[in-house]
């Protein structure tokens, strides 16, 4: 299984997309945070010592990258027959999606660990030097690995479907999209009675609200790995197919 | 007929690991703690407030007439606003609710000088703020009340002190 993962990392660091995919998402989240005068975003014209923006625009830049770390490694397998070679390998199918899933989240944390840099940067900008909320920041960024982890078990998923990579980026992102923010829009459509607030409930943003400012939730974290258990069955059984 | 075998093995057990995620999830949502990481516990309430939180009987709506197209450090008081009521929301069960209004964004002229004046017949004077930006001044009307209607009561509550726009200049 640990084979396994390795050498999905190793084929993802390998290969061109790692590096975009890691490039763009620092390249843009910079711009956000110190050059683009005028948004609410940047963090040296608000002049408060902490990271909010980071958290804020984390998830959105994720929704795009994550489906594209993870539309190649069942799709690509699906398409050349290496599938085949895989499956016949004393491993169960559940070893495999969560070998699958663990490089994947082991990709993401790839690109958050340079974002480390932005809070030494604040930490070095306070006034006094120092002067940041380091506990809840920390709490902010564990949050940040559940959301990405949940996003990560979506990509599996869609990717487990089909054995074309565009398709599979394409399904994710709207999954992504749809279980980020979409019950959002569901429930306030609707009127805000019980129902809305339990279709709230089965949005990502809602439990990602208070995990990006520091407050850790047991209950946001049963979401969340409900959410990434429910898709990783999901991918099991989708593998499970193959012997009907 | 192994092959269906197989099918309704697998079936079963993705229905019922789905009905054991959704049980650990009900059970989650009525044994929850909160691990508040800031340093000054600026997310977390007092044990009183908690309950006054939990022993709600009836829905409280927030209508806050702050939003729109505000200064970053009215933005901030807008999202710590809002980040404390979904504090109160967490633990009065959904008992507590809020909207912020933005009360210049119709665009109507004449309806919203007549919410101007609904509000300030209800004895909410808006403050106008004065800022200095780079392309030179701007003015805006800010309404910095709540509305706290509780049973048809409605509360009115300023929490914008003058002096603190004079201190945002």
């Amino acid at each position: 299984m640990f084979a396994l993962l390795r050498k999905e990392i190793d084929s993802f660091l390998n290969s061109l997309i790692g590096y975009v995919v890691i490039l763009v998402f620092l390249l843009s989240i910079g711009l956000f945070l110190w050059i683009f005068p005028g948004t609410e975003f940047n963090l040296l014209e608000n002049g408060y010592a902490n990271l909010d923006s980071l958290f804020i625009l984390s998830p959105w830049m994720f929704l795009f990258l994550i489906p594209a770390i993870t539309m190649r490694m069942f799709a690509e397998e699906n398409k050349s027959g290496t599938i085949e070679l895989l499956l016949t390998r004393p491993l169960s199918d559940l070893q495999i999606v969560l070998a699958k899933y663990g490089a994947a989240v082991i990709l993401v944390l790839f690109s958050i660990v340079p974002t480390f840099v932005y809070y030494i940067s604040v930490y070095k900008f306070a006034s006094p030097s120092g002067n940041i909320d380091t506990a809840g920041i920390s709490g902010s960024y564990i949050g940040l690995i559940f959301l990405c982890s949940g996003f990560a078990s979506i990509g599996i998923f869609t990717s487990s479907l089909t054995n074309n990579q565009i398709i599979a980026f394409i399904l994710s992102v709207l999954l992504c999209f749809f279980f980020y923010s979409g019950f959002d829009f569901i429930s306030s459509m609707m009127s805000t009675g019980p129902v809305g607030i339990l279709l709230s409930q089965f949005g990502m943003s809602n439990h990602y609200a208070s995990l990006s400012r520091g407050v850790i939730d047991t209950r946001d974290l049963v979401y969340f790995l409900s959410l990434s258990s429910f898709f990783i069955l999901l991918s099991k059984f989708n593998l499970e197919k193959r012997k009907w | 007929m192994a092959s269906r075998n197989l099918k309704k093995q697998s079936l079963i057990q993705l229905i019922l690991a789905v009905l054991i995620l959704v049980f650990v999830n009900i059970v989650a949502g009525s044994l929850f703690t909160r691990f508040d990481f800031t340093a000054e516990k600026r997310y977390s309430l007092s044990t009183s407030s908690k309950e006054i939180a939990g022993n709600l009987k009836d829905v409280i709506l927030f209508k806050i007439y702050l939003d729109g197209d505000l200064p970053p450090g009215f933005k901030r008081l807008r999202n710590s606003t809002r980040e404390l009521l979904d504090e109160y929301r967490v633990y009065s069960g959904d008992n507590i609710q809020y909207e912020f209004i933005d009360p210049s964004a119709n665009p109507d002229e004449k309806e919203k000088i007549n919410l101007y004046k609904q509000l300030s017949e209800k004895g909410l004077s808006p403050t106008n703020l004065e800022e200095r930006e780079k392309s030179g001044r701007s003015q805006k009307l800010v309404f910095q009340e709540r509305l706290l209607p509780i049973n048809r009561v409605q509360l009115l509550y300023n929490y914008l002190k003058v002096k603190l726009v004079q201190n945002l200049k």
